[in-house]
């Protein structure tokens, strides 16, 4: 098979909507910036290239090597957060980033795909073997525990919460029954007021704060104040492109990462936002078609549970920016500004146009 | 046992309930948005007005302040100050200081004070003021490294500046920052950030001077920087002032005081224009402008000779022999001496248990060298030689109360009107005062005493000058003022001499004369200044502050040089020029400074010089 062939397997119709979604994000970078392209649209767009060339590559290579290398690419993925805690660098009280010199990276971004991937092979491989699931839950929630209270401990609530959760969907995709999971909840919900002694200060008072919004409107609470504001006043059209002015005089905080989509809903309104998810939706519908368009399982289960975990971070970060849920640290998937995210989200479709590219091949265990 | 029939069909099962939790927790976005952005849009619009734009106050110019001849006393420069982004976080405004101070000197009063109107900030989005008014090198350094620091920046404003610097200050005033309850009774000065007078001028013509502040709609970044200028209204300057004062000759009366403590007053005999006004040591209000250093100010504020004080007219002195020409003048009015009277003197009068001494009292001059220590001496001499026993005798006949109605219709005791914030009234004591103050009976003797100026009896310099000045014009009432373009409402203008001391021009001939005998003649006692150009004629002062015993009398009186400064006497002079046509007045006092011949008349003789020649 040469490369033209190789090359027009790809899904390019998809690509190219992940490219459009993510110029979204340079654009509003742009504007933050008072329309410049430093200090992050070019950054961002540097990223996004590379990232492109990242998913060609993986969308080519055989889904077999994804089957194969889960595991190794798991305890990596955990070796990755020990490296954290021995070199990582601080920011903010937390140390989430490993500092290669030319560039920080977050490595609890890639972990989730690949915890997503161990989680996918291990029930691929009891399929392949006609096990019983309900008996084999215990394994696949130590696989799952093990990094997210890593992350947990970083600390980082958030992506802790994500990757908990993606794996939770993985093993409700996989077929645990749905009994198993209300107890479980009716446990967690008990077990809370113990996890609460677990978070640190600023992770109770964020908890605090929303469920008290005016107790404090200036102190922690003004991140989502000032995201309201943006929004609300935003209306139905936007203020227009360049034209925020609580985005360019600086009244949203972190507005080129958590809080970009209160940027897009001042500059472009209701309407704007509309389109934003229009994209999301296609992207979400197009990523759910194409996994289960595949004959092995594998690529199933992971390809849904990926598309499952990408709407739910959608969802924690809108729902941080709109004040529906409290302030985690979660970017918008393909908007704010951010290598880790921007890659790993491009890793999980690569996979998954992988996947796609190989829908016919089956897996045995290897 | 449960088996699944098919994994395939049950994971497109569950991608399906999951779709549909995707959908539940999609609309719950969707309608919180529709809620913020088509509902609630209008009160967030508002909001993020409010948010964008700021309302501040411009600072009015403040009025100038003039000398008689236009040169500027007191003006505005535009100025540099430097600010910070406000913040919450007082750790930021640590980091601030810490990398400002590599390009700025801080000293800790500005450190003090930044995390002063941090704390009492009550919006934290108001930009904090790091340093007012820099320097040129400051402001060139700071711009050239503005880049590194983002949360700085230069904003203009206006600094009050004084060209003169020392010269005049207590009359002009100072500037300084408003104290709390003032801000408490007019909230404008906290919003405003600007200094208030102090005192002088600037205190007295406050609202004058003020004018209106303008205002602005600005946008603001969310650290309170201005972004852009959306509205403006402008500010109303205020108004100059334009004062009596000469600068020229201030500054040649400053250089006759330097080194001493004292004040010196020029005034106009014919209309109570003050020419100069000088009380020293003085200081320079530019201090203050610049925010005044701990340090600087314990200086002025420790000094024993007092240079915040304005002594002119704050000041209160025994006038000692000077006085004299009230109590001659009194003693001709009330018939009590005949113009060409005589009064048996001696260089010491027993009266009561107590011994009242004349200055000439074991001396080679005055009565002590006449025979048997006794000679006969009329009005003129008397002046001219300021014989005490001739007016311990006199002020005995004339009685207190006399003395002092002709005391107060020159306008001692009361205060001259002039409009600044400090004066004084000097006191002159009569019976009902002492019974009231110390639930005592008058003495004779203190009438003895206030006859030549001592005991209870004070002064202010300016109301010296201007007693002085009503002897030369005649017994004209004047009003001492240092306003030149304002029409000043005197409320004392319906104060009228009363019945005992009509207009009587032949008696202020007398006392002028007698006042020209005292620096003309051999025999006077300022005859050592005399002046031809122009010819001048006055009257000297030398008060006693301690007290000299009998003993000390009889031995001889320890010279002023060889007492302590604070115990040698305070010399004064009082005079007018030209004699004959008389135009200013003046009065000199020095503190501890000696006689009044030897010491003030000579600061007299060169102002009268410099004025009239």
């Amino acid at each position: 098979m040469n490369l033209i062939n190789f090359l027009h397997r790809i899904n390019w119709f998809f690509i190219v909507l992940l490219l459009f979604i993510s110029s979204i994000g340079v654009a509003l970078l742009y504007s933050i910036a008072g329309a410049s392209w430093e200090p992050w649209a070019l950054n961002q767009i540097i990223r996004i290239s590379l990232s492109t060339a990242i998913i060609i590559l993986i969308s080519l290579i055989n889904i077999k090597f994804w089957y194969k290398f889960a595991n190794p690419l798991y305890l990596f993925g955990i070796f990755l957060i020990f490296l954290t805690f021995l070199v990582g660098k601080e920011v903010s009280g937390a140390t989430r980033w490993i500092d290669l010199y030319f560039f920080s990276f977050q490595p609890a971004e890639i972990t989730k795909i690949f915890v997503i991937l161990a989680l996918a092979k291990y029930f691929h491989s009891i399929k392949l073997q006609s096990y019983d699931i309900k008996q084999k839950i215990f394994f696949p929630l130590l696989i799952l525990i093990i990094p997210v209270f890593l992350i947990f401990k970083q600390p980082d609530l958030g992506t802790a919460f994500i990757v908990f959760f993606s794996g939770i969907i993985v093993l409700f995709l996989s077929g645990v029954r749905i009994k198993t999971f209300i107890l479980s909840g009716v446990i967690g919900l008990i077990s809370l007021p113990v996890l609460w002694t677990f978070l640190h200060n600023y992770q109770k008072s964020r908890i605090i704060n929303f469920f008290d919004p005016q107790s404090n409107i200036l102190g922690a609470n003004y991140h989502i104040t000032q995201s309201k504001i943006a929004l609300g006043s935003g209306g139905f059209f936007g203020k227009g492109f360049l034209e925020g002015s609580q985005s360019h005089l600086n009244f949203i905080p972190e507005m080129e990462t958590d809080f970009i989509f209160s940027v897009l809903g001042e500059e472009f309104g209701f309407l704007g936002i509309l389109f934003l998810f229009f994209l999301y939706f296609i992207l979400i519908y197009w990523g759910i078609k194409m996994s289960l368009e595949s004959k092995n399982y594998f690529s199933k289960i992971f390809g849904v549970s990926f598309v499952a975990s990408f709407f739910l971070v959608i969802f924690i970060n809108i729902g941080m920016v709109v004040g529906i849920i409290p302030v985690v640290g979660v970017p918008l998937p393909l908007c704010s500004y951010g290598g880790s995210a921007i890659l790993s989200n491009f890793v999980g479709f690569g996979i998954i146009l992988s996947g796609y590219n190989y829908r016919d091949h089956k897996l045995h265990n290897i | 046992m449960y088996k699944y029939p098919n994994i395939d069909k049950l994971l497109s099962r569950r991608t399906f309930l999951l779709g549909l939790g995707k959908g539940v927790l999609f609309s719950s976005i969707f309608f919180r948005l529709m809620y913020l952005q088509l509902f609630k849009s209008d009160q967030y619009k508002i909001l993020s007005d409010k948010n964008r734009i700021s309302l501040r106050l411009i600072p009015s110019f403040r009025g100038n302040i003039l000398d008689r001849n236009d040169k500027i006393l007191a003006m505005n420069r535009n100025s540099h100050n430097v600010l910070m982004e406000g913040t919450k976080n007082i750790s930021e405004i640590n980091e601030t200081i810490e990398k400002i101070t590599q390009f700025i000197y801080l000293s800790d009063t500005e450190i003090d004070n930044i995390f002063g109107s941090f704390i009492n900030k009550k919006k934290s989005d108001l930009p904090i003021f790091i340093k007012k008014n820099l320097k040129w090198n400051e402001l060139s350094s700071l711009n050239v490294n503005l880049m590194n620091l983002p949360n700085i920046f230069i904003e203009q404003g206006i600094k009050r500046e004084y060209p003169f610097h020392n010269l005049a200050s207590h009359v002009v005033g100072y500037m300084a920052p408003p104290k709390k309850s003032e801000i408490k009774n007019n909230p404008f000065l906290g919003i405003m950030d600007t200094d208030i007078g102090r005192s002088g001028i600037e205190q007295s013509f406050e609202k004058e001077l003020r004018g209106f502040p303008g205002t602005k709609h600005i946008e603001v970044n969310s650290k309170g920087r201005e972004i852009r200028e959306i509205s403006k209204e402008e500010s109303v300057s205020g108004n100059n002032i334009k004062l009596t004062i000469d600068i020229d000759l201030q500054k040649y009366v400053n250089s006759l005081l330097k080194d001493k403590s004292g004040s010196i007053v020029v005034i106009d005999v014919n209309n109570g224009e003050i020419l100069a006004m000088e009380s020293s040591p003085n200081f320079d209000p530019n201090l203050f402008t610049k925010s005044i250093s701990q340090e600087e100010w314990d200086k002025l504020i420790n000094n024993p000779m007092a240079p915040l004080v304005n002594k002119s007219i704050s000041g209160e002195y025994s006038p000692g022999s000077t006085f004299k020409l009230i109590v001659l003048y009194s003693g001709l009015i009330n018939k009590i001496i005949k113009p060409n009277g005589i009064i048996n003197c001696t260089s010491k009068i027993e009266y009561g248990d107590r011994n009242f001494y004349c200055w000439c009292h074991k001396k080679k001059t005055g009565c002590w060298a006449a025979k048997n220590h006794t000679r006969r001496v009329g009005p003129e001499l008397a002046i001219a030689q300021s014989c005490d026993s001739f007016f311990y005798e006199l002020a005995k006949r004339l009685g207190i109360e006399n003395i002092v109605e002709t005391a107060r219709n020159f306008g001692l005791g009361s205060k001259s009107g002039i409009n600044l914030k400090g004066e004084k009234n000097g006191l002159v004591p009569n019976k009902s005062w002492k019974k009231k103050k110390y639930k005592q009976s008058w003495k004779i003797g203190e009438t003895m005493i206030t006859g030549v100026g001592q005991g209870f009896l004070t002064t202010t310099p300016m109301q010296l000058a201007v007693m002085t000045a009503m002897f030369a014009n005649n017994g004209k009432r004047i009003f001492p003022t240092i306003y030149k373009n304002l029409d000043q409402i005197n409320a004392n203008e319906n104060q009228v001499f009363t019945t005992q001391t009509l207009y009587q021009k032949e008696f202020f001939s007398l006392i002028k004369n007698s006042m020209f005998l005292a620096v003309n003649k051999p025999f006077g006692t300022a005859y050592g200044s005399r002046s031809t150009k122009p010819i001048f004629a006055g009257k000297t002062g030398t008060v006693q502050v301690r007290n000299i015993s009998s003993e000390e009398r009889e031995i001889g009186i320890i010279p002023n040089k060889e007492l302590p400064i604070e115990q040698r006497d305070h010399a004064l002079f009082i005079g007018f020029a030209p004699y004959k046509n008389p135009t200013i007045a003046v009065s000199v006092v020095i503190e501890h400074g000696g006689s009044g011949s030897k010491i003030a008349a000579p600061i007299a003789k060169n102002i009268f010089q410099k004025v009239l020649s």
